[in-house]
């Protein structure tokens, strides 16, 4: 870790000497421009160790040869990282290169000297003093790629002259692939190690392991598609990470794996279904309207690009033309994917889109620095390695947040499903109870059908003969009175079985239409007065009936008893001691309480009897003004455990 | 001269009626009957402007009885006899066709005098027997006739009789007259009649699609 750190802060100050050498390149005048001849032109740079010299300049020849030519040298700029065309038109067979440089020990700090070079093409031998001293290649035959590799070569002490040393690369390649030396520093062993180290990590570890680290999340991706085909957001995330594995994997790879022109070639055209898959990705995960034909149209484009590249500019090198065209695919997608992200705007949509127009940018950068363009040097390393697993991590994220919020929304629906269920539960629970109720309710319901039935052809039909009999026959009056009077306490126990729902008006009133010709037989006016009362949800048939049978009672009263002419009769709500519930009185003008019968006296205590019972209060008063006040009170609620009267 | 006939099983209380009736100097009986077979030949024969007939007959059912008579003669009114003048028994005459109820221990005159108002065109009704109706009645179903739906006047008319109010009182607080009010509560008898009816009609059409299925 530590190393990567000073490794991050070494690339800054990479970059910064780059882009002043590119300066100073630029002015074409180098600062510490040797004398022509004896030493070669350089930069130095001062180190924690002492200074370093990279060379700006070298001496040349283009050959072939295997060993240091003995003339023909010829000055050039420092590096010359692209030799293969001037090469391949030299002279035919295999091509190569010898660059010589010259420097003096006193230019260069430190005890011990090390060289740092990278970017040669491919095979690569190092000279000092005219003593081999390294090579990137097992053998003649092995396919060394060398373009990205930076090599640190220990100078042995003994071969370190004082005055000029010389410093030769050789660096060679087949005709089909590419030749190129690149830059070359010479300093302290210290310094230049932590600056291989720095390079070394940028080009080579880093990218191995961003690589590796790919393959292998797109492998457990891959399995995770086979699972569960209809994901293909799955499959094409593990084809992203397979086709930019194959295509980086040139970046760090020492050696080619199989024939070296093969790989090459595959190394070219895997761009192409690198960028594809990738697209393939984000239009399936973004699902766009017809992202189906989207998709076709990409991979016919791909094909189009290989086709392209295959025929019309049949290279052996990275061409401007064809790059250009892949970022412009990329850039259509980006507007395309933007364009779903106004309908959808989720973190993980602008994550897809960031990563794209990242990896853009790498490709930018890439472009500029490969070196049969060098429009610049950039990081000093390519960012492409880094591109797939930095589209891959954004992908991943993208698919993990969406399957987050999924199992959000499973657990918000499950949360849903069981009010749900808890819901018709209670309903059900309900009906149950309320069919209980109705059967209940049915029972009780015929069971009155039957008393009445039974009131109506036996005891009723019986009694109306009787009365009938006794009025044909001129009995005695008070037989006729005492059957009026059972038919009529047969007609209160009907009324009482009538459905009012507890509606005391209602009940109060049939039992003024059913004594209305009494009443008036009697010459009794009779005042109704009458307000809209509550209902009292307890008064079932066998409580409407010990009411009813006070009211008669009170009237009955004053019919027989009272002399009286007039009955003024009030239903009312009215509270008692704070307790809601309705008052009915019944007040006469008649002879009043204190000259009534003794056959009355029970009579009033039945009342005040049956009133309790029913949770109420019944009342005579003896007003001044004469006559008698009946009044019961009943309540509109009554506790549950007051049991019914029987 | 109206003309009633009587179909009772009981000959006391038919006897007493059809006394009653005769001495009443504008009323006579014109025909009588004790079973259902005879009441059904009574009520073919016709003849008659007012059917007082008893729900219970040994040999059937008088609310049948009544059905024919209202089909065959709607101008004739048809009273049903009853002991106690219970909301079951009327409300199911009343569906029959019924427009009104005698009382089998009514005194003999006030039985005359409530005739008498029926061919008048009004109808008696017990205060239970309005809230039953106005509880029955009045959601008014959106798709029912007009026919079927009661008026406000007569909405108001059951509200007021259901808590007790006489005709006359009845008619003093709506300022009609009182025999508007028995007019009212004729007319509620007699869409109580027409939408029992459609209601059966609506049932059997139902039971009938049920079967088909």
């Amino acid at each position: 870790m530590k190393r990567r750190f000073a490794g991050c802060s070494m690339t800054i100050e990479r970059i910064a000497g780059a882009i002043f050498c590119f300066l100073l390149a630029a002015a074409g005048m180098p600062a510490f421009a040797a004398e022509a001849g004896a030493t070669n032109g350089f930069v130095a740079r001062v180190s924690d160790h002492g200074r370093i010299v990279q060379f700006t300049d070298a001496d040349f020849v283009l050959s072939a040869q295997s060993d240091i030519p003995a003339r023909g040298w010829h000055r050039r700029t420092m590096p010359q990282i692209w030799l293969s065309d001037e090469a391949r038109r030299l002279r035919p067979g295999r091509l190569g290169a010898w660059a010589r440089m010259r420097f003096d020990r006193s230019d260069v700090d430190g005890d011990h000297l090390a060289i740092l070079t990278e970017n040669n093409r491919e095979k690569l031998t190092v000279y000092f003093n005219g003593v081999d001293v390294y090579r990137n290649y097992r053998s003649e035959a092995a396919p060394a790629i060398g373009w990205n590799r930076p090599y640190l070569i220990t100078v042995p002490d003994a071969l370190v002259k004082p005055g000029v040393n010389e410093i030769i690369l050789h660096t060679a390649s087949r005709r089909e692939f590419n030749l190129g030396v690149g830059s070359v520093w010479v300093g302290p062993r210290e310094s230049l190690a932590a600056l291989h180290a720095d390079r070394y990590f940028w080009r080579i570890s880093g990218a191995r392991g961003a690589n590796y680290a790919l393959i292998f999340l797109s492998a457990i991706i891959f399995v995770m598609w086979l699972w569960r085909r209809k994901e293909m957001e799955l499959f094409w995330l593990a084809m992203t990470g397979f086709a930019w594995f194959v295509r980086d994997y040139h970046f760090f790879a020492e050696e080619a794996p199989f024939d070296p022109w093969l790989f090459q070639q595959i190394t070219y055209y895997s761009l192409y279904p690198a960028i594809i898959t990738s697209l393939c990705f984000c239009v399936e995960f973004m699902k766009p309207r017809r992202r189906r034909r989207i998709i076709g149209a990409l991979l016919l484009l791909g094909l189009s690009l290989c086709l392209f590249r295959l025929f019309l500019v049949r290279s052996t090198a990275t061409d401007v033309l064809s790059n250009l065209m892949t970022l412009g695919i990329v850039v259509a997608m980006l507007v395309v994917l933007f364009a779903a992200w106004l309908r959808q705007r989720t973190i993980e949509h602008l994550v897809l889109i960031g990563a794209l127009g990242v990896s853009t940018a790498f490709a930018l950068h890439d472009l500029g620095r490969v070196p049969n363009i060098l429009w610049w040097d950039g990081l000093g390393f390519h960012a492409q390695p880094y591109t797939g697993l930095a589209l891959f991590t954004a992908f991943l994220f993208s698919i993990g947040r969406r399957i987050l919020r999924a199992l959000d929304v499973v657990e918000q629906t499950n949360v849903e499903l069981e009010r749900r269920v808890e819901h018709a539960t209670q309903a059900l629970a309900r009906s149950e109870s309320a069919r209980r109720r109705m059967e209940v309710e049915r029972a009780i319901d015929s069971e009155r059908e039957r008393l009445m039935r039974e009131m109506h052809d036996g005891i009723g039909s019986n009694l109306v003969t009787a009365l009938a009999v006794a009025r044909r026959r001129e009995q005695d009056p008070d037989t006729i009175a005492t059957l009026e009077r059972a038919i009529s306490d047969l007609k209160l126990t009907v009324d009482s079985l009538a459905p009012v729902d507890g509606d005391v008006v209602t009940l109060l009133a049939n039992l003024r239409h059913r004594m209305e010709p009494d009443l008036r037989r009697a010459g009794i006016a009779l005042d109704w007065h009458v307000e809209p009362c509550p209902p009292l949800e307890w008064l079932d048939a066998a409580n409407a009936l010990h009411m009813l049978r006070i009211i008669q009672e009170a009237l009955s009263n004053v019919l027989t008893h009272a002399g009286a002419t007039r009955i003024v009769i009030r239903l009312s709500p009215s509270a008692r001691e704070h307790v809601a519930g309705i008052s009915i009185e019944i007040a006469d003008d008649g002879k009043g309480f204190a000259s009534e019968e003794s056959g009355t006296g029970k009579g009033i205590a039945n009342m005040r009897a049956r009133a309790r019972a029913l949770g109420g209060e019944c009342r005579f008063a003896a007003p001044a003004a004469g006559g008698t006040r009946v009044s019961l009170w009943l309540p509109e609620h009554r506790d549950r455990e007051m049991p019914s009267v029987r | 001269m109206i003309r009633i006939a009587i179909i009772e099983d009981d000959p006391l209380i038919q006897a007493e009626l059809g006394a009653a009736i005769g001495a009443s100097g504008d009323c006579a009986v014109v025909a009588t009957a004790a079973t259902h077979a005879d009441g059904a030949r009574l009520v073919e024969g016709g003849g008659f402007d007012v059917l007082v007939c008893d729900l219970g007959l040994p040999d059937g059912d008088g609310a049948d009885l009544i059905r024919r008579a209202a089909s065959r003669d709607p101008d004739a009114d048809i009273l049903v006899l009853t002991m106690f003048a219970d909301h079951a028994k009327v409300i199911e005459a009343i569906k029959a066709g019924a427009r009104g109820y005698l009382l089998k221990d009514q005194r003999l005159d006030d039985c005359v005098e409530a005739i008498r108002e029926i061919r008048r065109g009004g109808s008696p009704i017990s205060p239970i027997i309005a809230r039953i109706l106005l509880k029955r009645l009045q959601p008014a179903i959106s798709v029912a006739e007009e026919e079927e739906r009661l008026s406000e006047r007569e909405t108001e008319t059951l509200r007021l009789l259901s808590r007790g109010f006489t005709y006359s009182e009845c008619a003093g607080i709506m300022d009609i007259s009182p025999h508007t009010v028995g007019t009212h509560v004729k007319h509620i008898y007699r869409k109580l009649e027409v939408r029992s009816r459609s209601e059966a009609v609506y049932e059997a059409t139902l039971r009938g699609m049920l079967d088909d299925n």
